[in-house]
């Protein structure tokens, strides 16, 4: 790979990390204090065609979406509700395109780690849950409490949980990559099981789905505020696990991919050579050390903003 | 159609995984916006900025800060409005990127905020001073609105979303369209830029 194929390569994945800070909501006084500093790059004319495009689909969605939920409100036809779980499920699956929902570190998790394709499919289906579980939970239980007064109670409370998800995620990178470097230094270090899962194996991909999961969706919230402005609590709790599905449909897609590139990559390389052994052990050190360094750079974005 | 070389393909793939984070498709918050120039008797005297927000968030920003829920708000509602979903948007320069005559003049305050709704929907209404003297020479000031931390697309309203208010005395032709030079986000967002000039009539 050309110096300038690699430091574009670098760019985008550093660009990946730093653009998903940007959740905070500048309106709120508990928010922001200053634009973050985001990589700025320049896309190919196509990404940004059909990105711009998925953008304003993805408008028409939220639109239509308030305006059902407003017409489910009056009456209850059960074609309404049925178009309403539809735009659900693709608001859901176009919504966690966007930056966050977990799609980097679940790519990473699986480029670092050879796991049978299912998992792939559970872990993105079993964030997604988590990360709208999380905002019905946060939600639900702020307004049994305050009543009133959600959004800044919710940004502060999103922050807190972020802090905890990202010193998680760091914390999982920085054993995953111990790990990797004490199986580096084994003689016999297994370099191919065909993807089988064992218990470590199985600990680790649940806890990178809870740390990534528990951070609420901005997007579920929204749709529950807005239900619960319409005194439809129930409905909005039905369309954000509708959404989950379509979210968990993108992740588990991503996840897919990164562990088809891994078994691509792998098919590749001849067994038992030494090659084959100095390339996975380093592809599992660079997957562990992405995991490690999105959690450090979010967790040092947080912390900052929570100083400041 | 684009073609990708064989032995790339892995590569393409492999950014594929990231790209869709980095592109950050989805902003959280919608307003539609409406600049009216507004001159006084030396010159242009500042922007009233109108906004006009999706009806998601302005139900949160309703049930937060319409405390009797009569779905207008009071002086005291505006009042709470400003200080928890507006005045933190000062570390924004209120999304206003202006220039004059090439200068950058950034706003740090804003007068006359108020907030209302209709229709479901929350109103934003307030004034952003740049006062800039006219002279017999062309003045050139320019207003772009967006928020480049992209969690709010700002677009405009179809129906005049440029208005100028001025007397007489003054000259003045506007441009409306977009600034590729300020893009933003990967140049995917391109804002929409009101260009002006004017001077004493002669």
């Amino acid at each position: 790979m050309s110096g300038r194929a690699a430091a574009i390569v670098f760019a985008i994945i550093l660009a990946s990390f730093v653009s998903a800070s940007a959740q905070d909501n500048p309106f709120l006084s508990a928010g922001p204090k200053e634009k973050k500093n985001v990589l700025e790059l320049e896309y190919p004319t196509i990404l940004k065609k059909i990105i711009s495009g998925l953008r304003t689909f993805q408008r028409n969605l939220y639109e239509k979406m308030a305006d059902l939920v407003e017409t489910v409100q009056d009456s209850k036809k059960l074609s309404i509700i049925f178009i309403l779980i539809g735009i659900s499920f693709f608001y859901g699956v176009v919504h966690a395109l966007g930056p966050g929902h977990g799609k980097s570190i679940a790519a990473s998790y699986f480029l670092s780690t050879e796991v049978p394709l299912t998992r792939g499919l559970l872990m993105g289906g079993l964030i997604a849950l988590l990360h709208a579980g999380s905002a019905i939970v946060v939600v639900v239980t702020l307004y049994f409490i305050l009543r009133h007064s959600y959004l800044c109670s919710l940004e502060n409370i999103n922050r807190v949980i972020r802090i905890v998800s990202h010193t998680l995620i760091a914390s999982i990178g920085l054993l995953m990559f111990i790990a990797a470097i004490r199986d580096g230094r084994k003689k016999q270090f297994p370099i191919h099981n065909g993807g089988t899962m064992n218990s470590t194996k199985r600990r680790s991909l649940f806890s990178v789905a809870l740390a990534v999961g528990i951070v609420p969706c901005p997007g579920a919230i929204l749709i529950l505020l807005f239900c619960l402005s319409m005194g439809i609590l129930t409905t909005g709790v039905f369309l954000v696990l509708v959404m989950a599905i379509g979210m968990g449909l993108t992740i588990s897609a991503v996840g897919a991919t990164a562990i088809l590139a891994r078994q691509g990559f792998s098919k590749f390389l001849p067994e038992n050579s030494k090659t084959r052994r100095v390339l996975l052990t380093g592809l599992r050190l660079f997957g562990s050390l992405l995991i490690f360094f999105i959690g450090g750079i979010f967790l040092l974005g947080n912390l900052l903003s929570s100083i400041g | 159609m684009m073609r990708i070389p064989g032995n790339k393909k892995g590569l393409f793939l492999f950014l594929l995984l990231f790209v869709p984070s980095a592109l950050q498709s989805h902003p959280h918050i919608f307003i539609d916006n409406g600049i009216t120039i507004v001159f006084d008797e030396n010159g242009l005297a500042g922007f009233r900025i109108n906004w006009v927000f999706d009806k998601v968030f302005s139900a949160a920003i309703i049930n937060d800060y319409d405390r009797n829920s009569d779905k207008s708000f009071s002086r005291g509602e505006i009042e709470a409005v400003k200080d928890g979903a507006f005045s933190n948007l000062k570390n924004f320069h209120y999304f206003c990127d202006i220039a004059i005559d090439g200068s950058i003049f950034q706003v740090q305050y804003v007068t006359d905020f108020v907030a209302a709704i209709e229709q479901s929907r929350i109103i934003y209404n307030f004034f952003v001073p740049c006062h800039v003297r006219a002279t017999p020479e062309y003045k050139t000031v320019t207003i772009a609105v967006y928020d480049a931390t992209y969690f709010t697309e700002i677009t405009y309203e179809d129906q005049n979303p440029v208005v100028i208010e001025k007397p007489d005395q003054f000259e003045c032709n506007c441009e409306f369209g977009k600034n590729e030079k300020k893009a933003y986000w990967g140049g995917q967002i391109i804002p929409i830029e009101a260009r002006f000039r004017f001077r004493k009539r002669q």
